[in-house]
């Protein structure tokens, strides 16, 4: 039995210590924002925060979970934060067929919360271990720009 | 069947050790998961407190085994070339759970520690329940994923020689800046005192079965300006050829490998970075 905190809720899973977070979260919980790309943390579409921190949930393993904090593009719908990125990835054109946008999110979240005004290179650096195929990346930078502007005292 | 363990302390992951030597330890998970082998037995040590401790001693850096790239990177204690070094490594998601000792253990070829690490005269700390011993890591990685780590073993930390080098190089070449497995990489430092170079330690990573270091060709160039090292850069790629002996995969070529990683070195040689 694996127990950890999923978007601010207690979770308990009866699932193998090595089973990965990634199909914890989309099949035993039914929870599948959090997509699944390469499977081998080189594109970044499975991204969640563990304890605060970016993940590639493909690559964590559930034991070495037991008792950490992990958020999902849905426990991270509801905030305000959120809404501001939500607004300025629709603003920026950043979302075009959408599989790489809630790890880019995801991503958005772990950069401005430890940094909440960084610069266009701080930006590329943190979305750097995601890959977009449609944008070409400009409009995704563009968004977190954006955002990192208008989000006075949000981060 | 138990399946996995959850050590909290060093002591207790020693003992699980040495009761099942097959369990496999788990530290940040990022090179395991990525080809779980089937029915392995995980030691979780990732959440091993000790085990991620950086303490400064005069004269030498300890680095836990379970400390992660971000980490590092966000200690103070961190010398500036090494800091270098790991920012070019992975992506954040990566340098979040990626751990030092994980990457030395994995032992590939391209490991992206290894070069700045090998330069840097690193050494490892080894523990069971047997006792510690301390060993060059140069020694520690035999080959291609082969470590010479009893089955009763942990890696514990890794140990760096304080040295104040003047100048620090560290390039990774992939098919992408970040994330890709290094076609070449390549890591160096200088030190120069009284005008001449006193340390110029070079090490190759990708282009041979281990890292390729030697201390013959780096004590030639001990006591040279850096300017007579700049004027010699040609003579050293030359001395190094024939010890740099890479091969075809699906990410590179030999041809390619070498000729890159002779050309970073010529790029330090002469001073770039």
């Amino acid at each position: 039995m694996i127990e950890f905190t999923l978007n601010g809720k207690p979770v308990q899973v009866d699932c193998g210590p090595s089973e990965r977070l990634l199909d914890i979260i989309r099949d035993r919980l039914g929870l599948t924002g959090t997509k699944e790309g390469c499977g081998e943390g080189e594109c970044g579409a499975c991204s969640v925060l563990v304890d605060g921190r970016l993940a590639n949930s493909c690559l964590v393993a559930a034991g070495s979970i037991m008792g950490a904090s992990v958020l999902t593009i849905e426990g991270f719908r509801d905030t305000e934060r959120y809404k501001l990125l939500e607004r300025t990835f629709a603003c920026a054109g950043a979302v075009q067929c959408g599989f790489c946008t809630p790890g880019m999110v995801m991503a958005a979240e772990a950069l401005l919360s430890h940094n909440p005004r960084p610069t266009e290179e701080e930006i590329r650096e943190a979305i750097s271990g995601n890959l977009c195929r449609c944008t070409g990346y400009n409009m995704i930078v563009d968004a977190i720009l954006t955002a990192s502007m208008e989000g006075g005292g949000l981060w | 069947m138990v399946n996995a363990f959850y050590p909290k302390t060093l002591v207790q992951a020693l003992q699980a050790k040495s009761e099942n030597p097959s369990l496999v330890p788990y530290a940040g998970g990022t090179d395991l998961m990525v080809n779980p082998k089937e029915g392995a037995q995980f030691l979780f040590i990732n959440g091993i407190a000790e085990l991620k401790e950086i303490a400064a001693a005069p004269g030498s850096l300890s680095i836990g085994a379970c400390c992660t790239y971000t980490g590092l990177l966000e200690s103070k204690k961190m010398p500036g070339v090494l800091h270098r070094s790991i920012i070019e490594i992975a992506s954040p998601a990566i340098r979040n759970m990626g751990t030092v000792g994980g990457n030395i253990c994995n032992a590939s070829p391209a490991g992206d520690t290894l070069p700045p690490l090998y330069a840097l005269d690193a050494r490892v700390r080894l523990a069971s329940v047997r006792g510690t011993r301390e060993i060059p890591l140069a020694t520690f990685i035999l080959g291609v994923r082969r470590i010479d780590l009893a089955p009763d073993e942990l890696l514990v930390s890794v140990i760096l020689p304080g040295q104040d080098f003047t100048q620090g190089y560290y390039k990774k070449i992939g098919a992408r800046s970040a994330v890709a497995i290094s076609k070449v990489s390549f890591a160096a430092f200088k030190k120069v005192e009284g005008g001449v170079v006193a340390a110029i330690p070079m090490a190759f990573g990708s282009v041979a079965e281990t890292v390729v270091r030697s201390p013959e060709i780096e004590s030639a160039l001990i006591g040279k300006t850096p300017e007579e090292v700049r004027a010699t850069a040609e003579a050293v790629v030359q001395m190094y050829d024939p010890l740099i002996k890479p091969i075809d995969d699906q990410r590179s070529t030999a041809q390619y490998r070498k000729k890159v990683c002779l050309a970073l070195l010529a790029d330090f040689l002469s001073g770039g970075g």
